[in-house]
């Protein structure tokens, strides 16, 4: 339930198009980012309460996955907020005008947009970063022990968190309601069906790669996550910020 | 009585009606998402099942979560009172 509601309720800052917002608060990337933290409560409450084994270890399994891969998406998002000046989601897309899809944050910073993808894999528990729930080793982790609408609630809320990724990873990186390309048949669509069609895109590619790829052991998923993703966002951090004072591109 | 309607009433139905604009139709985009997710998968993995249904399967699934949503809860042994209602 918990898991549920925060994934709804993070709905409330994503820009559908230009205006179309229901609370246009100046600090939106802060507020996605601190909702999609109390996401772990949600699942770590529900494998405790189980009051049994396997539910709980994939409970605290799941809450030190999405711990460690937090950290890399929030340098990747300090990375664009860096290029933006602004936390407003919709100062984020704006940035991005000009130029179509060559504008997009997805090119200058096309690691950073592939590090994001990944941590969002991880950080909604689906293939192949799917440990919490593996069947083979801990039945089906946290919800083992949950049925009917219970369940249920835990299922919408894996799926609506990912919904939600793919609309923050288009915005952040391809460029929310624009379009493509801004020539005449392209730009008389309304907005909104772009972004609906480049979280369409994302969603594509997490089904794509879950139909892909087998699943990754835990000690390679922890490495991946804090050898590899950390120390490189890190390093793009600093590198767009020395870029940005460097050639006197500061927003 | 006009001042209060004005003043409260209105903007908070007006919030709560932009607040179902956006939520229901996130609940759709999640219950076709769900056969979005077979439809792909199936025919990525060459199964046939998934392709052959055709647009009746979005039934199938509605029934899937309303047999879901319609049995029985139920719940492990030697639960405290509080850890229950967390299970909520």
């Amino acid at each position: 339930m918990i898991t549920f509601l925060l994934a709804l309720i993070a709905w409330a800052v994503i820009p559908f198009d230009e205006g179309m917002v229901l609370s246009d608060i100046n600090v939106g990337v802060l507020y996605l980012f601190a909702i999609s933290s109390l996401g772990v409560y949600g699942i770590i409450v529900s494998g405790w309460a189980s009051n049994s084994r396997y539910p709980f270890l994939g409970a605290l399994r799941s809450a030190a996955q999405m711990v460690s891969y937090e950290v890399s998406i929030g340098f990747v998002i300090i990375t664009v907020l860096l290029c933006v000046g602004s936390l407003n989601l919709s100062d984020v897309v704006k940035a991005q005008e000009g130029g179509g899809i060559l504008g997009w944050y997805f090119l200058p910073h096309f690691p950073m947009f592939i590090i994001f993808f990944v941590s969002i894999l991880a950080e909604t528990n689906r293939h192949p970063f799917d440990l919490p729930e593996s069947e083979a080793e801990l039945v089906a982790g946290y919800q083992t022990e949950y049925s009917s609408m219970a369940f249920a609630l835990f299922f919408l809320g894996e799926y609506m968190n990912m919904i939600l990724m793919s609309g923050i990873c288009a915005i952040l990186f391809l460029g929310g309601w624009l379009p493509p390309v801004d020539i005449a048949p392209f730009n008389m669509v309304p907005g909104i069906i772009w972004f609906a069609l480049k979280v369409a895109l994302l969603l594509f590619v997490f089904i794509w790669v879950r139909a892909t790829l087998p699943r990754y052991r835990y000690d390679q998923l922890m490495r991946l996550g804090w050898k590899v993703f950390l120390p490189l966002s890190l390093f793009w951090v600093v590198a767009t910020a020395g870029f940005l004072v460097a050639f006197d591109m500061v927003p | 009585m006009v001042e209060f309607w004005d003043q409260y009433l209105l903007p908070t139905l007006i919030i709560v009606g932009k607040i179902l604009l956006i939520v229901v139709p996130m609940l759709v985009a999640m219950a076709y998402l769900t056969l979005y997710e077979r439809k792909v998968m199936g025919a990525m993995q060459l199964r046939r099942g998934p392709n052959v249904v055709g647009s009746w399967d979005f039934c199938s699934h509605l029934l899937t979560g309303r047999s879901c949503s319609s049995r029985k809860r139920l719940s492990p042994q030697g639960l405290t009172s509080s850890s229950s209602c967390l299970r909520q």
